[in-house]
């Protein structure tokens, strides 16, 4: 496209930033913005360090957690298992007072030691969320644990009292007991090194936690390097920004064009490009200047590192999501539906930036949030790694921008009424359809998208988790389906600008039914390959009747789009009956 | 060479057709009014030459370029005051006039040239002051100085008097004619007959999109009362339906009625309502606009 800027961008910029500096109320409130991230995201940090190092706090009080009480000896061997595992912490403990209120309140999962000896007093708790399945796995596992020994208790009480009552030497019961014991306990002992992954694997187990890393560091690693829910929270503090740069751009470009502000500054000789790019720019320098100083405040206070690096992805994030913003306000006609629209496109956005974060793999990458947790957790990056979220945005950007300009030419989007998407397109077409080679290539390419409901339908009656869906709603599926493809089929000549003659038009509607019946026939050609039942009917139906059903119909509908009126409704209703008759009959005859 | 030359314009809002094939020119050195009820179209056409509305059919040329070719060089050369001069409300005054004087490509001395508007337009005392706390008339008078910030040669003035007291309305009728007597052209739009009687040389009316007439004044003035109008004054003007009747094949305007023949058949049904006086008038512009605009509008 052509994209004629001119300097005079640049008096637009320097005119909205005077403004915005002028204006004390948004600059308090850009300040107050920044002061307010800044304590809370620390606020929330703090949080998840809490949760990270055991819930000291937090009290869990989790449906499902049974505070139990361990007595006896054997408690020993299973706090030698437990010490194996970074995420179990068994700590020591002065009193049972103090156990017992650790287990109330949902801070420790089970105490291990014996209330009628003043011996060692242990507890034991989970690192990380108290209420996480391997917490709960923990407990399952010692509460077995103990009421095996209390079995084994009864059990030794029984065999006891039959040594007493027999004529066995008491070292014999003793070694029988113990061996007895021995067996009673290793079920357990096993049991929880097989929750650990076994040797190897111990820390996967109950020491896991989400690793955005695709090159896939160690937990340990990671928890050295930094909690990341922390890095989560920053990330999303860093956010903010973006959306004061969001709401500058609604307000110039949308509320300007509500207010007929813009008119003035149309009428004037800087170029409608220009006006775009300067109020773009403005918008962007703000968020980046917010941004960058939230980034040092917080780099300072939370000691994360390579501020300088993720000031850089922070600013592809904000060319980004501006250019996105432009988009929505040179689209939108009032303050409201932008408001609504950028709504929208924030639930959005926030799913693109931190819901790969969570996803293992190279997938994490698709958000550029990605590169800015692993740079603020200090590790370094690869840079054909860290290009691919960084290039992803500028092309967005450019992307965006381009259309941008384009639509911001249109007076239609400046004073309304709004075009439709169609019109949109006949204003794109137009000028590349003077000749009758260009138009049937138009027509065809249309034709041949409109099969698409053609590759969602056989899908339909290939698997079998949705077949259902599809026999309770066939006979009106069948009859949709027929509108769709004779309303999409011809698409290509709406689009026509002026419309040519007659014969043509029945030519390039005969053009769009073959094309739509050779791809359509393709595409059940390939999904219903080595179905080997449906043959014979289908076959004739499929390749001899449909393609001459198609050009008919399709011919049928664009004379009725030629003659306009009322004939356009009456022809495409008469094509989609005669379509879905042709449908229903077909189906009948490949089910008998 | 015409300042403006418009050939076949054409434009549609969606389905309505907001323009038909209009052709006008505009001398160098005239002050052309576009006069017509609301919505016939006065403000698109003037948009158009502005070089604010880009889709449109036919050719609109100015200072001999084509608006659609050569926007920003002709645009240089245009004032332009929109309908609803909205403006900034934050900067102040002169900063929102030196802001647009840059746009227009005022490199030097742009303060000294802000004063020298503003006072030209009544607002010097004002400068300092943000364009939040101006009154509309203020407002109005703001715009028009921003549309000659930069010494246009052609200054499109759409409805500038409109919802303004009569005493600013004056001041910037004053302020117009100054212009036009400086020798600037002025393409005005307005409804107000009367301003467009006083203010222009030429005009063109405009109803339902299309140029119904253009001409001299007085040329249209002629064209549309003849002879003259007739003024019939009675005693008892509440007319009863036959009494009406007389007039259905007659070319009747409200408050008059054309030609001799026209004057004794009425004489003749009118009589017995008692005619107080019975005399010929000059018709004005405002009887000219509704004769051609059958009426249509609300213009005064």
């Amino acid at each position: 496209m052509e994209i004629a800027f001119d300097f005079g961008f640049l008096r637009v910029l320097r005119f909205e930033i005077a403004s915005l500096v002028d204006d004390r109320r948004f600059l308090f409130g850009l300040v107050l913005q920044i002061l307010i991230i800044s304590l809370l995201v620390p606020f929330l940090v703090n949080y998840a360090d809490k949760v990270g190092s055991g819930g000291n706090v937090l009290s869990t009080r989790a449906k499902g957690f049974v505070p139990v009480g361990f007595q006896g000896d054997g408690h020993r061997d299973i706090l030698a298992v437990l010490g194996g595992f970074n995420r179990v912490k068994v700590i020591e403990v002065e009193s049972w007072t103090e156990a017992l209120e650790g287990l109330e309140i949902g801070k420790y999962c089970v105490v291990l030691g014996s209330i009628e000896n003043d011996g060692e007093l242990n507890v034991v708790y989970n690192e990380g969320d108290p209420r996480s399945l391997s917490a709960m796995k923990i407990i399952e596992l010692i509460s077995d644990s103990y009421m095996e020994t209390h079995r084994r208790n009864l059990l030794e009480k029984k065999l006891t009292r039959r040594m007493e009552n027999s004529d066995i030497a008491e070292s014999e019961v003793v070694e029988e007991i113990e061996k007895m014991m021995e067996t009673c306990l290793e079920p357990i002992v096993l049991s929880i090194s097989t929750l650990a992954g076994g040797e190897d694997g111990k820390e996967e187990g109950l020491g896991e936690h989400v690793d955005p890393s695709p090159t896939g560091n160690s937990g340990d690693e990671r928890i050295a390097k930094g909690n990341f829910l922390s890095l989560i929270f920053i990330s999303l503090g860093l956010c903010f920004p973006l959306l004061s740069g969001s709401g500058i751009m609604i307000e110039s470009i949308t509320g300007e064009k509500e207010r007929r502000i813009l008119e003035g500054l149309i009428g004037s000789p800087v170029s409608g490009q220009s006006i775009l790019l300067g109020k773009f720019t403005t918008a962007f320098v703000v968020s980046t200047i917010q941004g960058i100083a939230l980034l040092i405040i917080l780099g300072v206070v939370m000691r994360i590192q390579n501020v300088i690096l993720i000031s850089l992805f922070l600013m592809a994030v904000s060319l980004a999501v501006i250019s996105a913003t432009s988009l929505v306000a040179v689209i939108s006609m009032g303050s409201k539906e932008a408001n609504l629209t950028i709504t929208v496109l924030y639930v959005m956005l926030f799913v693109i930036l931190f819901g790969p974060l969570m996803l293992p793999g190279t997938v994490a990458w698709i958000s550029p949030f990605t590169p800015m947790v692993r740079l603020a957790a200090g590790e370094s990056l690869d840079t054909l790694s860290a290009m691919a979220p960084l290039l992803g945005c500028i092309i967005f950007t450019e992307i965006s921008l381009i259309v941008c300009f384009r639509l911001f030419e249109r007076d239609d989007y400046i004073f309304g009424p709004r075009p439709s998407f169609r019109e949109l397109l006949v204003d794109f077409v137009s000028p590349r359809t003077h000749n009758l080679k260009n138009r049937a290539t138009l027509v065809g390419i249309c034709a041949g998208l409109a099969t698409v409901p053609a590759i969602v339908f056989p899908s339909i009656l290939l698997f079998p988790s949705v077949a259902i869906i599809g026999t309770l709603g066939i006979i009106p599926g069948l009859a949709c389906a027929a509108l769709v493809e004779e309303y999409f089929k011809p698409y290509g000549i709406y689009l026509l600008k002026p419309l040519p003659g007659r014969r043509e038009i029945i030519l390039l509607g005969a053009l769009a039914g073959l094309v739509f019946s050779l791809i359509e026939n393709l595409l059940f050609t390939v999904a219903l390959l080595g179905m080997s039942t449906l043959g014979g009917s289908l076959v004739y139906i499929r390749y001899l009747l449909a393609p001459m059903l198609h050009v008919g119909l399709s011919v049928l509908v664009v004379e009725g789009f030629r003659r306009g009126g009322n004939f356009r409704a009456t022809t495409l209703a008469l094509a989609t009956v005669l379509h879905a008759l042709y449908n229903i009959v077909g189906i009948l005859m490949v089910i008998k | 060479m015409s300042v403006l030359k418009a050939d076949g314009l054409s434009k549609r809002y969606g389905n309505f057709v907001a323009l038909r094939n209009i052709s006008l020119r505009v001398e160098p050195g005239e002050c052309f009014g576009l006069i017509g009820p609301n919505g016939a179209g006065k403000s698109t056409l003037m948009r158009i030459a502005a070089g604010i509305l880009s889709r449109f059919e036919g050719r609109c040329m100015l200072f001999g370029m084509d608006i659609k070719t050569d926007p920003e060089k002709i645009k240089k050369k245009i004032g332009y005051l929109p309908e609803e001069p909205s403006l900034y409300t934050r900067p102040r005054a002169k900063d929102l006039l030196a802001y647009f004087a840059r746009l227009y490509g005022v490199r030097d001395g742009v303060y000294p040239k802000v004063r020298e508007v503003l006072q030209l337009v009544g607002l010097e005392e004002r400068a300092e002051d943000r364009v939040v706390s101006f009154s509309k008339g203020m407002r109005q008078r703001l715009a028009i100085a921003r549309s000659i910030i930069h010494e246009p040669d052609l200054l499109m003035l759409d409805e500038p008097t409109m919802g303004l007291d009569p005493a600013t309305a004056d001041r910037v009728r004053r302020f117009i004619l100054s212009q036009r007597k400086s020798g600037r052209t002025i393409l005005l739009c307005t409804h107000y007959m009367d301003e467009a009687e006083f203010l222009c040389d030429r005009i063109g009316i405009i109803d339902g999109g299309s140029l119904v007439i253009s001409g001299g004044i007085e040329e249209i003035k002629g064209m549309c009362g003849g002879t003259g109008l007739i003024e019939v004054i009675l005693d008892e003007p509440d007319l009863d339906e036959r009494q009406l009747s007389v007039f259905d094949s007659y070319d009747l305007i409200p408050g008059g009625i054309v030609g001799r023949a026209q004057l004794e058949e009425a004489y003749d049904v009118l009589n017995p309502n008692g005619i107080i006086s019975i005399k010929r008038i000059r018709p004005d512009l405002k009887d000219s606009f509704v004769m051609l605009t059958e009426g249509n509008g609300d213009s005064v």
